[in-house]
């Protein structure tokens, strides 16, 4: 019974017409090689813009009724900036204003700039990261969405975003002016403290040659080689005490060890501590100087996690420890002639809110 | 070993619904199940994989639908979005609890349920696909079918 109704309510799901057209036109232009589908967009003048902004948003006013950012874009690219339409929607929480300052939109992408600015101290500064707590509601198919801080002004304590966003059918010209879209933001990160090149003082000869695991279910991956092939789950060291030779507030080094003729080293973070997102990794320096890089880093959960339902998705694990382990493909015999060294970044500085701003994809006329 | 050629508009036509079936059934949204289809026949033009024969790209598939679905969840744009409100349109007022039914599960459990009662495939073959072991298979079907009688409270039901 239960099989003839499942299959009754799932042959009701089918893809839209529209849907495999995009998908039909895709191939027919790729057989006609004029069509690649774009799974990466490389933006030279956004990264030019957003490599120089912290130097030229200390340059002199370019006219005194001109905004910073054009200020900014004009001393770059000009022909860029004329392009961007002021915007000026804002919302306050918390002791913080979010602004969204301007949009360009062209074609099948979307660009705005955004400002976080602490009207009452100092929460915002030229570290801040609003990690994973920002979601942007659209109204279309995406195939790509980034958001990154381009500057910081000290003077009004005010950090510059940069969104880019992208509708599906790049290089098709599929247009998605004439939508909204809103921009919400829960928290963010400040007042970052960077270990940087770190030397861990362990002599990697005593780890242990066949070190206790467990498997563990992934929440994330990657691989020097094609992630087509990702795993559920792995074999993951089990963790012990942590090492006091590892220096990062707020992250603990629970395992080092050797697994299936690999190095592997596990750290751990607790989440509602809101002082690691995973920004950190491990590489092995040879005598010679010659870096190596792990060939595989993977993060799980292990403890007490709680089911989650979401009221738009189908629900997420919380609250566990989380886990990262780095893989390191150097024999055992040969891992004396190395030493583990690392860069991690943490946050002194957690802020909740609820900024949100709806504005629409316009473009010039 | 002879390997199979077919136009791209015959593989399309032949497994879309099966893709995006297995897609909606694992993400529970058509928002996730568009973007899920839509990347794995990218990822089929993209490396046009050569086959033994229809089972070994049937195989093919359903285990990159499944790892696309396990990278829209995992991946950092995904964490950055909100899913449009989805006003899903079933046949029966019994269709529509069973779909709320089901997305009380994890979504572990909800692709061995599809690939189980839809594609009638057996615990064997389904962890042959999804690199799994037999057991494990076994066991998360078995406590799916737990879950659901919980929730449907029909002790025959499934």
């Amino acid at each position: 019974m239960f099989r003839q109704r499942y299959q009754h309510m799932m042959k009701q799901r089918t893809p839209d017409d529209a849907l495999v057209e995009k998908v039909l036109h895709a191939a027919h232009e790729q057989e006609k090689q004029k069509f690649r589908v774009a799974r990466r967009l490389v933006r030279p003048t956004a990264a030019v813009l957003a490599a120089c902004l912290g130097v030229t948003i200390a340059m002199p006013a370019l006219a005194a009724n001109v905004e910073p950012i054009y200020q900014v874009m004009y001393a770059i690219s000009p022909s860029a900036a004329q392009f961007f339409m002021p915007v000026h929607l804002a919302d306050e929480n918390n002791g913080i204003r979010m602004e969204v300052e301007s949009a360009y939109i062209h074609g099948n992408i979307a660009e705005a700039y955004i400002t976080m600015q602490d009207l009452t101290g100092d929460r915002v500064d030229d570290t801040m990261d609003l990690n994973d707590s920002y979601h942007i509601n659209l109204p279309f198919d995406c195939v790509l969405a980034t958001c990154d801080r381009v500057g910081y002004d000290e003077e009004t304590k005010t950090a510059r975003f940069y969104i880019l966003i992208q509708g599906f059918g790049t290089g098709n010209g599929e247009k998605i002016e004439g939508d909204k879209i809103t921009f919400t933001l829960g928290s963010f990160m400040s007042h970052k403290k960077v270990y940087d090149n770190m030397q861990i003082p362990i002599n990697l000869t005593t780890v242990e040659s066949n070190a206790e695991t467990q498997e563990v279910e992934l929440r994330g991956y990657a691989s020097m080689e094609d992630y087509e092939d990702m795993p559920d789950t792995m074999q993951a060291l089990v963790p012990s005490t942590p090492r006091e030779e590892f220096p990062v507030e707020g992250v603990d080094l629970t395992g080092i060890g050797y697994v299936d003729g690999k190095l592997h080293v596990q750290i751990a973070s607790e989440p509602e501590e809101n002082v690691f997102d995973g920004n950190g990794f491990f590489w092995l320096v040879k005598e010679d100087g010659t870096i190596v890089e792990c060939v595989e880093n993977f993060g799980y959960r292990i403890g007490d996690a709680q089911w989650a339902e979401t009221a738009d998705g189908p629900g997420h694990y919380d609250a566990a420890t989380r886990y990262d382990e780095y893989v390191f493909d150097i024999p055992q015999d040969e891992i004396g002639e190395y030493q583990l060294s690392g860069k991690f970044v943490t946050s002194g500085t957690y802020v909740e809110g609820n900024w949100r701003v709806t504005f629409p994809l316009e473009s010039e006329q | 070993m002879a390997q199979m050629t077919e136009s791209i508009d015959d593989v399309i036509h032949r497994y879309r619904d099966m893709v995006y079936r297995l897609a909606f059934a694992r993400m529970g949204t058509k928002y996730d199940a568009d973007e899920v289809f839509q990347e794995v026949f990218v990822r089929y033009l993209d490396k046009r994989p050569k086959f033994r024969d229809e089972e070994h790209r049937k195989a093919w598939m359903i285990r990159v639908t499944v790892n696309c679905c396990n990278k829209l969840w995992n991946s950092s744009w995904r964490r950055k979005t909100e899913a449009l409100q989805e006003n899903l349109v079933w046949e029966t007022p019994e269709d529509n609890d069973l779909y709320c039914t089901l997305q009380q599960l994890p979504m572990k459990y909800r692709e061995v349920i599809h690939l189980f009662y839809y594609e009638d495939m057996s615990t064997a073959q389904i962890a042959k696909i999804l690199h799994r072991k037999e057991s494990t298979v076994r066991t998360q079907l078995t406590r799916a079918r737990t879950k659901l009688r919980e929730i449907l409270k029909e002790e025959d039901y499934v």
